[in-house]
């Protein structure tokens, strides 16, 4: 039986570990480094089939296995696919958990009353972490568990001290020298040192030779064996303080520490020196948590295993009477991604009926507000010039849309939205923002009336599933007989616009399209449609809601008469830039949480006068009160600056950028910024000057729009 | 395995509702979606019907939707016939069960994340 080491057959018996095999091999794992054989140094980590941090010795030997030396002071390599490594994950229940199973935590299971589960760290089974409840959380062979329990026994026994940090091999602890000649490994003449030699110099070239004790013996030996005392493994005990935890056996040991060495490396995982300890010392950080910070210190893979006995004696030395150690927070043991990522589903992004279509035209995805959506097309540059001077499609089947019907539907949408509805007439389309109790902005959209007592709405892409809760919350609320049916999910939309967009529609069949800010249902290409004119990115626009399994055959129908017309398609970074010429705002993009109609220079948004909606009595109160912050249009010469970038008055930040994009018909940078306190003509924003201009920036009459 | 569907989608008033026939998933008090068939009539005029493809199905048998739920969910088949509802690998689905088949339901835009979960 063997595996592979470096690209070498490396032979193992039945029970080996990594470790023990790759040792009577005559290798150490990591070239050098005292070794203990029990998981609780670093020394013998590699990487076992791409995933790295594995401690050899804790690691079942296996054929096929692949193993390759992890080196000190490198970042291990990434794993170039994450195939074959799908661990499950496991919830279970259970009155007490044992974690270790040597002779007092066999005890403790023995003799509980109720449901057990035990983990033992030498059967692949490594508890990572407590957490309230308590839970414990575990890595095993078979993948992560967690368990829900009552109790908690901790009795993961006592780690063997070890000495400073030597890169030298043939250092091991008296219990790993005990475990190799138990498997039959040779380890030659044996030099034993304990607590009452420390400190020791090792001497030797890769491989120890002699060792000198503190009293000048010189020890010549081709393998040192180090007993210097016992440490409680008590990182998951301290991890469940204040929780139903408790110990036993050798982890409530007191500890007899080691004497701090003059000089060298005392933690392996970071590289700390004593002298690293006495610089942090001397600039203040006199506490184990804040020597910790500033060296990181206990941070690395063995959590302070090696280390800590050594900075307690160096607080001890100090003067601090009782150096508690540093709290112990989970994960106490590393994870792989795929292990702390088992048993979770990331949250689905939906895709529209033309999502395939998008890609069959070399689109770049991207996701945005739940929806997979075309962000760029190859041919980046016509996106943005078909629509200005011809005719684009876009898929905007994204955007939330509703039915509601009924007797007390005229009601709600009153009481819903800040605009009129009631005098709506049939075949009319308002835009309609959507403000909550204290008058800020949650949503926009458009009401289209289709008869007396039904509307079709439409909501942002990112806002629908908000919306239904909201409009049938309220409905309930005040008692209004309606009916609410989120269509959303099937009915695809697709967004003709352009100079040309007309011809379009006639080549498609439809003659007679509704005029800016009206509907119909009507056949386009032979499809059953709502058409719906409006516009947001400042072109002659026509939305087109259909059956979802009828998208393709409309877009691969438009995208074909439009050929003559030199058709292309747009995604969303265009169409942010287009509507950014326009002036008009994205809710959440350039909207904040507490932004009223009046701060978004959107008052004729709000009727005051119409009676009582959700938001009236916040916004009556609100505009009493001073303007003191804005979304405003702002223009400036040379590339656009990074979105977020701080708008500056005489030095002061008074805002910040929301949007900003360099306008290819303008030949400038127009943005949206909010600007708080008075209002000023000029700013610094990216050391450049910006300009306070009204928007929109882009035929400012609408007259294309409305063609 | 998933296909799309298509049929009614309905919000109504209960009464209307519960006068419905055929194959009629219940999805809440106002609501129902019917797999294939005519157009319904209701006894409520102001009914919403509308037709509906935003769906993909596929049939299974009891037992081997209790193993993708064992594998994919945190709940489990109701004992008789019903419609339930729930993540399955962390997608929304529906499952309408009947005798020892059932059917299992979910969003056409969630359908292929849905089947590479499955895979």
């Amino acid at each position: 039986m063997n595996f592979d080491f470096e690209g070498h057959p490396v032979e193992f018996r039945r029970g080996d570990s990594v470790a023990v095999a790759l040792l009577r091999n005559g290798i150490h794992p990591r070239g050098g480094g005292c070794l203990c054989l029990e998981g609780d140094c670093p020394n013998c980590l590699v990487v076992i089939d791409g995933v790295a941090y594995m401690r050899s010795c804790q690691v079942a030997a296996s054929d096929q296995m692949s193993v390759n030396a992890q080196p000190f002071g490198e970042d291990p390599p990434l794993p170039q696919s994450a195939d074959g490594h799908h661990p499950r994950h496991r919830e279970l229940e259970a009155d007490l958990v044992v974690i270790g199973q040597g002779e007092a935590g066999r005890r403790a299971a023995a003799g509980a009353a109720g449901s057990v589960i035990t983990f033992e760290a030498k059967r692949g089974e490594e508890v990572v972490g407590i957490y309230a409840g308590p839970s414990v959380v575990a890595r095993t062979n078979n993948g992560t568990v967690s368990v829900r329990c009552q109790r908690v026994i901790v009795a993961t026994g006592a780690a063997q001290g070890h000495p400073p940090v030597t890169r030298l091999a043939g250092v091991l602890t008296s219990r790993a020298a005990a475990t190799l000649e138990a498997a039959g490994v040779d380890l030659g003449n044996k030099a034993v040192v304990t607590l009452e030699d420390l400190p020791v110099i090792f001497e030797g070239e890769g491989r120890v030779s002699s060792v000198v004790t503190v009293d000048g013996r010189r020890l010549f030996c081709d393998t040192a064996v180090c007993d210097f005392g016992l440490h409680p493994r008590s990182a998951l005990l301290r991890m469940g303080a204040g929780l139903e935890v408790e110990g036993a056996g050798d982890v409530t040991l007191e500890e007899n520490l080691p004497p701090l060495p003059e000089e060298g490396v005392i933690c392996p995982c970071s590289g700390v020196s004593v002298s690293d300890l006495e610089s942090v010392w001397d600039r203040g950080f006199n506490e184990m948590e804040l020597i910790k910070r500033a060296t990181l210190a206990g941070t690395g893979t063995c959590q302070g295993s090696v280390c800590l006995p050594y900075l307690k004696s160096f607080l001890l030395g100090k003067g601090v009477h009782t150096p508690a150690p540093f709290t112990a927070r989970p994960l106490s043991r590393q994870l792989s991604m795929a292990e702390a990522a088992a048993g979770f589903d990331h949250t689905p992004f939906r895709r529209t009926s033309l999502y395939d279509e998008h890609l069959r035209l070399g689109a770049t995805m991207d996701r945005f507000g739940g929806w997979w959506r075309p962000w760029r097309y190859p041919a980046h540059d016509q996106e943005y010039w078909s629509v200005r001077e011809r005719v684009s499609l876009m898929d905007v089947g994204t955007l939330g849309k509703f039915e509601i019907s009924g007797p007390g539907a005229v009601e709600l949408l009153e009481r819903l939205y800040p605009c009129r509805v009631a005098n709506l007439a049939e075949g009319r389309i308002r835009y309609a923002l959507l403000l909550d109790e204290r008058g800020y902005v949650l949503d926009d959209g458009l009401i289209c009336r289709l008869s007396d007592t039904r509307f079709f709405l439409t909501f942002t892409s990112g806002g629908a599933s908000f919306a239904e809760m909201w409009l049938r919350d309220w409905a309930e609320s005040f008692g209004l007989d309606v009916r609410i049916l989120d269509r959303t999910q099937s009915l695809g939309a697709i967004n003709v616009t352009g100079p040309l967009a007309k011809e379009l529609m006639a080549h498609a069949g439809l003659d007679d399209p509704p005029r800016y800010l009206r509907h119909v249902d009507a056949e386009v290409a032979g499809i059953h449609c709502r058409v719906v004119r409006l516009s947001f990115t400042g072109e002659l626009s026509f939305e087109l809601h259909h059956r979802v399994d009828q998208s393709v055959e409309l877009w691969r129908t438009l995208l074909e008469l439009g050929e003559p017309l030199g058709i292309y398609v747009h995604g969303l970074d265009t169409l942010f830039g287009l509507r950014l010429e326009k002036g008009h705002f994205i809710v959440g993009m350039d909207s904040e949480y507490d932004s009223t109609p009046r701060r978004l220079g959107m008052e004729w948004a709000a009727d005051l006068e119409k009676g009582d909606f959700v938001g009236r009595q916040a916004l009556i109160r609100t505009n009493r009160l001073p303007l003191n912050k804005r979304l405003l249009g702002w223009t400036m010469e040379g590339p656009p600056p990074i979105e977020g970038s701080i708008l500056f008055h005489d030095q002061v930040p008074v805002g910040q950028v929301t949007s900003a994009r360099y306008s290819p018909v303008l030949k400038k940078t127009v943005m949206l910024g909010w600007l708080r306190g008075e209002e000023v003509d000029e700013l610094v924003c990216d050391g450049r000057r910006a300009i306070h201009t009204a928007h929109p920036f882009y035929d400012p009459e609408g007259e294309r729009a409305r063609a | 395995m998933l296909e799309s569907i298509s049929g009614w989608r309905v919000v109504a008033s209960a009464e209307a509702l519960g006068a419905l026939t055929g194959r009629v998933l219940r999805l809440a008090e106002d609501e129902a979606l019917i797999i294939g068939g005519e157009r319904p009539e209701l006894a409520d005029p102001d009914a919403i019907v509308v037709e509906d493809s935003g769906w993909m199905a596929v049939t299974l048998s009891r037992t081997e939707l209790a193993a993708l739920l064992g594998e994919g969910a945190t709940w489990s088949l109701p004992e008789g016939d019903g419609l339930v509802q729930g993540m399955l690998l962390g997608v929304p689905v529906k499952i309408s069960v009947k005798g020892e088949g059932a059917q299992l339901l979910v969003l056409a835009t969630l359908g292929a994340e849905l089947s590479e979960r499955m895979l």
